[in-house]
């Protein structure tokens, strides 16, 4: 397998198929006399922004900081080794409401999206 | 039967969508000034867009992945972010044209400033995306675009010289404004092959969960839509040679004299006939560009998406299309004139083809995506010559508009 | 002369074989747009401005006709003439502007374009007011200015000025 022909960029579902993001990043371990071994996937505006280089990624890990209004942000990860499946998505077996990944989408349903009538 | 019915519904749904606001002012326009000479952009796009369509259902129906998802998964993010801003860019403007078009017609049932409706407008339409289902959007608003079929029969009507239009869908060389003739082959192509329709296009074999069994169909429904809803463009074509050219109206700079095209053959039944038609074509398609808006951002950052969801099931993207729609409404509230935003963004959305049409040289290439379903010689011939077409129009855009659009 | 233009970018880009085409690109557009801008002379305003004028005027025609026959709902009716008024009077003042290399000529082109703001903008009271008559009358006066236009036009562009 072709770690970025066949994963990077790739949707990603949790175990109960909903659509959580793109893979935006990977992080590799590097092994000694090894080869370098995946151990998480990432997800976010921050992973997207270091993709395009090294300013756009400060620039969205300031925007993130600045909108969650936290000090330092990371990327979110999810460890490689809960891959339950590859095929036309990637599943992962963790469930996206007990991590952070939506909190955006939960800050825009509550305070937007929800109160407009007939959402 | 079932797929029979499904054929024929969606063929209709193709028929019934495919004029817009574009396809009906640079129709008009070419026929005014230049009669049946410009059949053939007409035809060239259809074919053009017949190809990519077939494409794009393929895609979808064989690998699972709408077409920004492939772009997004086989080009990288880094790739994926110029098409993705050049598509984003060109149908905002296609959609405050079309926008601006059921604007007009409002106005012109009303006498009420067009700048007064852009707003009213856009709320139906965010009304519609709101509480409507993909179904309905689809299917529904597309059977009201049948009503499209009104200059069809005008065209028929009007017994118009059949071999001067064949003649006419043979590619000529202008005898006259020659600057002009360019530019609105150069409109009436980017009017026709609309990004946002192959792209729409294969996000609805997603919504209706197409699968293999579809190739059939989706083949019927591309080559037998499009070839129809090219049909009644030609109508339009004919219909403003005939009336407008044939009075002495060559230049239909001003949308006032539109509805001139259709009072000659059907008396006051053709006034509302054709403000009828543009408010339900515009309207259709400002549904069906807000929603490809929502369709590429979510699905190129892999949000939750679906026409079908609840507005809470999916924030991001109703978010995006209630931005877009609200977003392109301002140019027309602001009173921009949506005839000349209407040339203007077919010309751009013709030199914005590159960007868009590369990819599908790779991914329906890919048997990774279509497996054994991968394009035949004539598909990859057609698309390398769309990609041609589509580098010939970016070039000769910029100095044509300055020539022939002024 | 758009057909010399493309011609002359591909052949551009073969003899230089499309280094840096960006920039050659633009550096080769440059010269040639500004010259061609330059070349579009004060006569082809004119002449475009005369096309349009004509057209427009031919709209009104079909408007009132319209609105005669009833075909035509009376706000609709109004409200386009009043925009064909407009550009009417427009490209008066437009080809008032040119500078002419016969004056007489000019004013012959400028008063057609007079008389037919004029008559559309009578037509357009006419039809607000629900005359009948001074519609038509509205109407006549288009087509008589229409052809004064025409013939203004032929001697406007006579090769002999």
């Amino acid at each position: 397998m072709q770690l970025l022909r066949d994963i990077l960029d790739k949707q990603v579902v949790d175990r109960e198929q909903v659509k959580i993001g793109k893979v935006d990043g990977l992080v590799a371990e590097l092994r000694q006399a090894k080869p370098p071994r995946v151990i998480a996937v990432e997800l976010g505006s921050i992973a997207l922004g270091r993709r395009l280089g090294a300013v756009p990624g400060r620039w969205a890990a300031r925007l993130v900081a600045r909108l969650s209004g936290k000090r330092q942000t990371r990327p979110h990860r999810i460890a490689w080794n809960k891959v339950r499946d590859i095929g036309v998505d990637i599943e992962f077996d963790i469930d996206v409401r007990q991590t952070k990944i939506f909190a955006w989408q939960d800050w825009l349903r509550e305070h937007v999206i929800g109160r407009i009538p007939g959402a | 039967m079932k797929k029979l019915l499904e054929i024929s519904l969606g063929v209709v749904t193709s028929v019934g969508g495919f004029l817009e606001v574009g396809s009906i002012a640079t129709a008009a326009q070419a026929g005014a000034l230049f009669g049946f000479q410009l059949v053939w952009a007409v035809v060239l796009g259809t074919i053009c867009i017949i190809f990519l369509v077939e494409m794009a259902g393929r895609f979808a129906a064989v690998s699972h992945h709408t077409i920004a998802d492939g772009i997004r998964e086989r080009f990288g993010f880094n790739a994926f972010i110029w098409p993705l801003l050049a598509a984003l860019f060109v149908n905002f403007l296609v959609l405050s044209a079309e926008i601006g078009g059921v604007a007009i017609a409002a106005e012109l049932a009303t006498g009420i400033g067009f700048q007064w409706w852009a707003l009213p407008v856009a709320f139906f339409v965010w009304l519609l995306l709101w509480k409507g289902t993909f179904g309905l959007i689809e299917k529904g608003m597309s059977m009201l675009g049948l009503v499209t079929l009104c200059f069809v029969v005008a065209a028929v009507m009007l017994h118009p010289d059949w071999k001067e239009v064949a003649t006419g869908a043979v590619p000529n060389l202008p005898q006259h404004d020659t600057a002009k003739y360019w530019f609105m082959a150069v409109s009436i192509l980017g009017a026709s092959i609309s990004p946002y329709l192959f792209m729409f296009y294969s996000s609805g074999g997603i919504e209706d969960q197409w699968d293999k069994t579809y190739i059939g169909a989706n083949r019927a429904i591309a080559g037998l839509g499009m070839s129809f809803g090219g049909g009644i463009s030609v109508g339009v074509l004919i219909v403003a040679a005939l009336v407008l050219g044939a009075h002495g109206v060559t230049q239909v700079d001003d949308y006032n004299q539109l509805p001139l095209m259709l009072i000659p053959i059907f008396g006051f039944w053709g006034f509302v006939l054709f403000v009828v038609s543009l408010a339900i074509a515009c309207f259709g398609a400002a549904l069906e560009v807000a929603l490809q808006q929502a369709y590429l951002v979510a699905q190129g950052f892999g949000w939750t998406w679906g026409e079908d969801l609840k507005p809470r099931d999916d924030p991001g993207f109703s978010l995006v299309y209630t931005l877009s729609v609200f977003l392109a409404a301002v140019p027309i509230a602001l009173g921009l004139d949506p005839l000349k935003l209407t040339i203007f963004s077919m010309a751009l959305t013709a030199a914005s083809l590159p960007l868009t049409v590369v990819p599908f040289l790779f991914l329906l290439n890919d048997d990774h995506y279509v497996g054994e379903h991968c394009n035949g010689v004539i598909s990859n011939a057609a698309v390398i010559f769309i990609i041609a077409l589509g580098f010939v129009l970016a070039l000769v855009t910029i100095p044509l508009q300055i020539f022939g659009g002024a | 002369m758009v057909a010399a233009f493309i011609f002359m970018i591909s052949s551009n880009c073969n003899e230089r074989k499309m280094v840096g085409s960006a920039i050659r690109l633009t550096r080769a557009f440059l010269p040639l747009l500004l010259l061609a801008l330059t070349s579009c002379s004060s006569s082809e305003t004119a002449e475009q401005q005369i096309k349009l004028a004509s057209s427009t005027a031919q709209a009104a025609v079909m408007v009132t006709d319209a609105w005669l026959s009833g075909a035509a709902p009376p706000r609709y009716a109004s409200s386009a003439l009043q925009s064909f008024t407009e550009t009417l009077a427009d490209a008066g003042r437009q080809v008032q502007s040119v500078s002419p290399s016969d004056p007489a000529r000019r004013e012959a082109v400028s008063t057609a374009l007079g008389r037919l703001s004029s008559a559309a903008k009578r037509a357009q009271t006419a039809v607000e007011a629900e005359q009948h008559a001074q519609a038509g009358q509205a109407q006549r006066e288009l087509r008589t200015a229409q052809s004064d236009l025409a013939t203004a036009y032929r001697q406007y562009f006579s090769p002999d000025r």
